[in-house]
């Protein structure tokens, strides 16, 4: 058996449970659940395979030996997600995220309005579904409440996001949980610059093609974009510089010829009566 | 002077880190309205939460920590303290009725065991199947065992409530699993070596098969009632609950489905004592593991001498011992009086009258517990109040302890009438031998429920003195009690008078027990403010 883990699933599901507000004794059986879950396939799994080397860190501490663990990034199809070599006329801030508190776009709205002192006509476009009413209708308040709706654009979904990549100057992620982000490696195999918290996987992604954050911190994140913003002939070099690592790492040829190498050796190592 | 001043410098800005981190965690866990009670648990929610607020991996570093989760067991443990600190808060004030209700709804979770038992065999339609159909020398063999694990678990649950609360109050996880260990290894040995003296002593008289069962009795019994001691005190009332209906589902299962609702020969009611006893041993396992799991995240504990803590918990042990001896006496008295000058024989229409008037007088150990739920409220009233309050303070506590007794006094007097009306027709209904034995059993009914009402009334005083850690009186009057029954019980037999008369037993040793705790409760709840400062 091979488990892939995008996120730290027990870790997405105690920040959940930590903002749903249940009552204690819920939350404990919740929780004791999930744990019992999480470390019984931890316990069965002949391999698991993180998207990152940071989200190894937890599945160490949740008792997985080094040798069952096999790190394979996450890939995006660099046909699909191509460099378009496209500027937009005013400075635009783009984030592809669906609409949840895991992705903390609280922080991301709350940091719109230090980016618009430096650059006035600076836009927020907000790509993604909605995945939780109540946290978007929070979201649009503190929109609302910060006087940002010439500002920040909630798009909606899109079928075509390298097009939406295309038209940013920066793209932004705020969150406060992830695995291995790919709205980053997206973003980068785009050839744009990214600015992005320092959870999970994210600083792994970007290397030196970007800039980290602390979660959490509008103002820290406002400085970051409005360094990026105020330097467009360097941010479009680190927008290439990006691509190449993308294309060096993070392909979705790669990935596959990752897994499929893995399954090879998994099912190599299974016996022959096992298989049917 | 300086030097080293500045030497340790980094070593409280890591330690003014951690507080910091540790205070945005409680704060954020109120600013989100994460939920009532909703706090970190364990190092990896710390973790998890340390994460999101942006301790990357540069800024554990940064702190001299190899990893967030060393920086995460720091901070949960400071989290705990600030947590705790909030958490002291004034508990919301309910009308008196509202109140009274949840106390007598939290009360009665003491009696579950007991509730749940009598509903369950009921349903089974196994109601007191030990009294009525059971052949007489299973009976007895059965009742010999029982009284013998009633009085064991008697001073060992005494034992463990006593000590295992002091540690609990202090959340001192380490010394609450060290006590269990100790006292239910000293539990497990005495039930052994009672249980191989109830084999021994009686072999030679009933057989070894009758002596077998009477044997497993005593272990299975005790050892079920050891394992719900540390639940009893660690106020686990959901698994005494939930371990109460298992265990009347198990035998109740057995006796209906298996049995048929009849017992012929010893290894069909031993399956039930074997079953009792693993349910215990299972239940003690659980137990000891979670406390021992829950210990080893508090680090070493320091222990303290032994001999210190029996010395202290003694007189709570010996209580329970000897007020199992006081209300068992008049049963062992009818026995020997139902067997004719041939030893002891079960006396089923004494026990079943008896039993009756216990099952009649659950509203009054209620009552009790109201009134032990409402106690602290009380106090923590009263010691807001200044010294020259203190009088004040003083009177209110014997008017409480005043609707204590007559809360008690109207409890037992419903159970009287209760007895009175429903009584004659479980008797009756129960298919006794003869009429003689119905007229027997709603005698003793009639005398030991309002016998049993002052045990309770004796049993309140009890826990007032034991809250105030004054358990002289109680053991005194348990010990008088018991002479006195033995004296009863003993003048009854060499009169050759019925077994009906030994309930004269149970009367007499109830009145002792009672006034004797009564008289030290009323001086102690005169003076409540010096007895509680004296026992604190």
């Amino acid at each position: 058996m091979i488990l892939t883990e995008h996120g730290v699933y027990l870790r997405e599901r105690v920040l959940e449970l930590a903002r749903a507000g249940v009552p204690f004794s819920d939350r404990t059986i919740k929780k004791n659940l999930f744990s019992a879950v999480a470390r019984a396939t931890y316990a069965v799994a002949d391999i698991i395979a993180p998207v990152c080397s940071y989200n190894a860190t937890w599945e160490r501490f949740y008792g997985v030996p080094d040798d069952r663990i096999m790190v394979i990034y996450n890939g995006v199809d660099e046909r699909r997600f191509d460099d378009r070599n496209f500027r937009p006329e005013r400075p635009t801030v783009t984030a592809m995220v669906r609409i949840d508190p895991l992705k903390d776009i609280e922080t991301l709205v709350a940091s719109a309005p230090f980016v618009r002192e430096r650059f006035p006509d600076v836009v927020f476009d907000i790509w993604g579904p909605i995945h939780d009413e109540a946290y978007n209708r929070q979201v649009v308040e503190l929109v609302g409440v910060l006087g940002l709706e010439e500002c920040v654009r909630f798009r909606g979904s899109t079928s075509d996001p390298a097009a939406a990549y295309a038209e940013a100057s920066v793209v932004a992620l705020s969150s406060i949980s992830e695995g291995f982000p790919y709205s980053v490696i997206e973003a980068m195999m785009c050839a744009k610059p990214v600015v992005a918290t320092d959870v999970g996987g994210a600083r792994e992604a970007i290397g030196e093609c970007g800039t980290v954050v602390p979660p959490k911190r509008p103002q820290r994140l406002a400085e970051a974009l409005c360094d990026m913003l105020a330097r467009p002939e360097e941010a479009v070099l680190v927008g290439k510089r990006a691509r190449e690592r993308a294309l060096e790492l993070f392909t979705l040829s790669g990935c596959l010829a990752s897994y499929r190498a893995l399954y090879a050796e998994v099912a190599s190592a299974v016996p022959v009566g096992a298989r049917a | 002077m300086s030097d080293d001043r500045d030497a340790f410098e980094p070593f409280e800005r890591r330690e003014h880190a951690v507080e910091s981190a540790a205070r945005t965690i409680v704060a954020l866990s109120r600013r989100d309205r994460f939920g009532i009670g909703w706090r970190p648990k364990g190092v990896d929610e710390v973790a998890i939460l340390l994460e999101s607020l942006g301790y990357s991996p540069e800024v554990v570093a940064e702190l001299w920590y190899p990893d967030l989760f060393a920086l995460a067991r720091d901070v949960s443990t400071a989290v705990n303290r600030y947590v705790t600190d909030e958490e002291r808060r004034e508990p919301p004030t309910l009308d008196w009725f509202t109140q009274t209700c949840r106390d007598y709804a939290i009360g009665s979770l003491y009696s579950a065991p007991w509730i749940v038992a009598v509903i369950g065999l009921a349903i089974f339609g196994a109601s007191l199947w030990s009294s009525l159909s059971t052949p007489l020398h299973l009976a007895t063999a059965i009742a010999l065992g029982v009284y013998a694990a009633q009085i064991v678990s008697g001073f060992f649950s005494q034992g463990i409530a006593r000590r295992l609360t002091f540690y609990f109050l202090q959340a001192n996880d380490s010394l609450m699993a060290w006590t269990v260990r100790r006292f239910v290894a000293a539990g497990l040995l005495t039930t052994a070596v009672v249980s191989a003296g109830v084999f021994a002593g009686l072999a030679a008289f009933v057989g070894y098969s009758d002596a077998l069962l009477s044997a497993l009795f005593c272990a299975g019994t005790a050892i079920f009632q050891l394992a719900l001691a540390p639940l009893y005190t660690l106020r686990r009332f959901t698994w005494i609950v939930a371990l109460a209906i298992l265990a009347t589902a198990i035998t109740g299962g057995t006796f209906v489905f298996i049995f048929h609702r009849h017992v012929d020969v010893p290894w069909e009611p031993a399956t039930l004592a074997v079953e009792v006893g693993l349910l215990g041993a299972a239940i003690l396992a659980s137990t000891m593991s979670w406390l021992a799991r829950r210990a080893a995240r508090s680090g070493a504990p320091v222990p303290p001498a032994l001999d210190s803590i029996v010395r202290s918990t003694f007189p709570y042990a010996l209580f329970g011992a000897l007020y199992f001896t006081s209300i068992l006496i008049d049963r062992i008295a009818a026995g020997i009086a139902a067997a004719n000058g041939r030893g002891f024989a079960y006396a089923s229409a004494y026990e079943l009258g008896a039993d009756i008037a216990l099952l009649a007088i659950l509203p009054v150990v209620v009552v009790i517990n109201v009134m032990l739920e409402a106690l602290p409220r009380r106090i923590l009233k009263g010691a807001e109040g200044a010294i020259r309050d203190l009088e004040k303070f003083d009177r209110s506590m014997l008017r409480f302890y005043g609707w204590g007794i007559l809360a008690v006094a109207t409890a037992t007097l419903f159970a009287v009438l209760l007895g009175e009306v429903v009584g004659p027709r479980m008797i009756l209904s129960a298919r006794l031998g003869t009429i003689g034995d119905a007229a027997l059993s709603l005698a003793v009914l009639r005398v030991a429920i309002p016998a049993y009402g002052l045990v309770m009334l004796g049993l309140l005083n009890t826990q007032l003195l034991f809250f105030l850690s004054r358990p002289r009186a109680p053991v005194i009057g348990t010990a008088a009690g018991t002479i006195a029954a033995l004296a009863t019980c003993g003048w009854a037999l060499a009169v050759h008078l019925s077994a009906e008369a030994m309930v004269g037993g149970l009367l007499a040793s109830a009145l002792t027990f009672t006034a004797i705790t009564t008289v030290a409760a009323v001086r102690t709840m005169r003076r409540f403010s010096y007895s509680y400062y004296a026992a604190y």
